[in-house]
């Protein structure tokens, strides 16, 4: 099979206490040397095939949106390796990134302030086209900006329009046509519905859908709704802490979900039936700050079935089915 | 018979702007019966919030509202002065809100935003007996150590458990009516499980009735006894919950339900509502729905359809009512 994103033991920190002097606390009586650090990404490795949709789904503050923005490395990643087609991206300065911007692009979730405000929208979508030399000159990019609109469902004459003059959901179709304009192999959508109506959400899920069949894109798609994840992705990892405690094929999740994370995310979810949330025991407590991890598995103080072990060990990846890989101490 | 606690006959609340009159509740009328959980959806825009607001009488300049009639318990809410308003809202009636970040007061402890409900409604407590209230308040809502939870300010508390504090403020006077407008939209899944539980559990309880205003049709079918679906400010299908989901017969309501991926079932692809809502200050002649139904015929876009009877106690306000709901 051949994969287009290789990630391998991703890391990304952020450190709170910025210098030498921000360190420094003062605690009972006592000067010490006091570092807090968010551990957002903690370790984390998956692939996304070519022609498929991986979904990373978790509560907020995961690590999901942080996890896109390193492997496209908007945040410079603080430990591990992405490849992308074959080739280590890890280390590549601005520049030598260049080339691979025009192969990989992201779809915002907030399609309000995604878009510059003082452009006109086929500005919008002309200008990255320009940029990495798509279309060899300007009437050329207009060209193909308004067909490319076009496929997004906006018409030649409202590409003259601003982006306040649209609604979120034409908007967030302006935000998809722009990450289309350089013709790219892979997109990162980033929860792109969650700041929609739901006719809106699926009028947008099913151009996404079309889009890739047109094209064959892959997509690394972030979302916090599982129905949304589950309709349209092929392969998902779960997240939970910045680490992703189950992964696997769409089938064997949701029909096998074995972490009991993942258990008490689908007993979570309201359903149209109604019988859900009468029936399930849910889960209690929150999650935890990423500052202050819990020692062992970072899941322990909210699961049903915690143990001993899994207070003092994080437990390590287990492939219990094929391509079914689970993070918890119970397999 | 249930006891009918509100009734709200030909609500009409307009706001009045530079650019236009927006109908944002337009000739609305329903009941809500003691015990009950009613809950109202539609998209953005439909006027499920501003419903709820007038219900309290919280509507502001340049909003108005025009004409009908809140009757609560046998009051009429609208004849009331804004003083004696006061003495029904928090006590009678109370509101939660949609974003727990914004509607607790960040400079004071949330100890002190219970004892102040306490404090205008129920003036014959002492205070020990308040602060052992407010505990009782928040061990209610599954808040623990509350002693010492009361001395918190809102910041040192997380979306889900501010959130319960609201709920708690809310329930502080013991009202009979909580207008709960989108209480778990800005939260978590596993968390919007334990406060909608949560909320379930209270209204058993306290046999108080709830009016859930929410986006989320899934949510809804979860914890409530009846649906009204909203657009454009009117209620184009009334009904018990059972009825809505599974045998809906308007056509906008069936476009919401198809619209949502459904976790049971495999989808191949989303039939979704085509367009989007209309602009409030030029909507279409006719019914409002009409220019995005896909069953349209001429006289969708003449005559504005009545609500009509389909069932017991399920109206609809459609020319065309579809038969049999769920294909």
């Amino acid at each position: 099979m051949n994969t287009i994103l290789k990630v391998k033991n991703l890391e990304q920190r952020f450190e709170l206490d910025k210098g030498i002097l921000g360190k420094i606390k003062f605690k009972n009586g006592k000067f010490v040397k006091e570092e807090r650090i968010v551990r957002a990404v903690n370790d984390i490795s998956f692939s996304v095939d070519k022609g498929k949709v991986f979904s990373l789904v978790g509560e907020s503050g995961c690590g999901k949106s942080t996890t896109a923005r390193t492997i496209i490395k908007l945040i410079e990643p603080k430990g591990g390796t992405v490849e992308f087609a074959g080739e280590n991206i890890t280390d590549l300065t601005r520049t030598e990134m260049l080339k691979y911007r025009k192969r990989m692009q992201m779809i915002f979730q907030d399609p309000y302030a995604s878009l510059n405000s003082k452009q006109k929208v086929l500005n919008i979508i002309t200008e990255p086209m320009l940029f990495h030399g798509v279309a060899a000159s300007k009437s050329e990019a207009k060209e193909k900006a308004l067909d490319i609109l076009g496929k997004v469902g906006i018409r030649p004459e409202q590409a003259t329009r601003y982006p306040h003059q649209f609604s979120g959901g034409q908007r967030q179709r302006i935000g998809i046509a722009r990450a289309l304009a350089v013709e790219p192999e892979f997109i990162i959508a980033d929860e792109p519905v969650s700041a929609l109506d739901v006719s809106i959400q699926a009028q947008i899920l099913n151009l996404l859908m079309d889009l890739k069949k047109e094209y064959n894109f892959s997509y690394l798609f972030i979302a916090h709704d599982l129905s949304v994840v589950k309709h349209i992705s092929d392969d998902l990892g779960v997240m939970y802490l910045g680490k992703i405690v189950e992964k696997g094929s769409k089938v064997n999740i949701f029909d096998n979900p074995l972490h009991p994370y993942t258990k008490a995310l689908f007993s979570s979810v309201p359903k149209l039936s109604g019988t859900n949330l009468k029936n399930s025991k849910g889960i209690r407590g929150e999650i935890p700050s990423s500052i202050n991890l819990p020692s062992g598995c970072y899941f322990h103080d909210r699961c049903p079935y915690a143990k001993q072990i899994c207070m003092e060990k994080m437990p390590t990846e287990r492939e219990v089915e094929n391509g079914h890989f689970v993070l918890c101490h119970l397999y | 018979m249930a006891k009918k606690i509100l009734e709200v006959r030909n609500l009409r609340t307009y706001f009045h702007t530079f650019k236009g009159t927006v109908k944002a509740v337009d000739d609305v009328s329903f009941d809500i019966n003691e015990g009950e959980i009613l809950g109202v959806v539609g998209e953005s825009g439909g006027g499920k919030s501003v419903t709820g607001f007038s219900v309290i009488r919280l509507i502001e300049e340049p909003g108005k509202i025009e004409t009908g009639e809140i009757i609560y318990n046998g009051e009429n809410l609208m004849k009331k002065s804004e003083n004696q308003m006061n003495k029904v809202r928090g006590k009678d009636i109370s509101m939660i809100f949609q974003d727990p970040m914004t509607s607790l007061n960040p400079v004071y402890t949330i100890g002190k935003q219970i004892e102040e409900v306490l404090l205008l409604h129920e003036k014959d407590l002492t205070k020990s007996q308040r602060k052992q209230k407010c505990i009782e308040l928040l061990k209610s809502v599954g808040i623990s150590n509350p002693e010492s939870r009361m001395k918190s300010y809102p910041h040192q508390f997380s979306g889900g458990m501010r959130q319960r504090v609201v709920i708690a403020t809310a329930l502080a006077a013991s009202p009979k009516l909580i207008i709960a407008d989108e209480p778990t939209t800005a939260l978590d899944v596993t968390i919007q499980a334990q406060i909608l539980k949560l909320m379930q559990n209270l209204v058993e309880e306290h046999g108080c009735a709830l009016m859930l205003i929410t986006h989320d049709l899934a949510v809804i079918s979860e914890i409530a006894d009846r649906i009204n679906v909203m657009y454009c400010g009117k209620i184009i299908e009334t009904g018990n919950t059972k009825d809505i989901i599974k045998e809906y017969k308007h056509p906008y309501t069936e476009g919401l339900i198809n619209s949502i991926p459904d976790l049971d079932k495999d989808k191949k692809k989303l039939e979704s509502i085509s367009g989007i809502v209309p602009n409030m200050f030029d909507l279409p002649e006719g019914c409002n729905f009409s220019p995005r139904c896909r069953y349209c015929k001429q006289i969708c876009k003449e005559e504005e359809p009545e609500l009509q009877q389909v069932g017991q106690s399920h109206y609809i306000a459609c020319h065309f009512p579809l038969k049999g709901g769920e294909k």
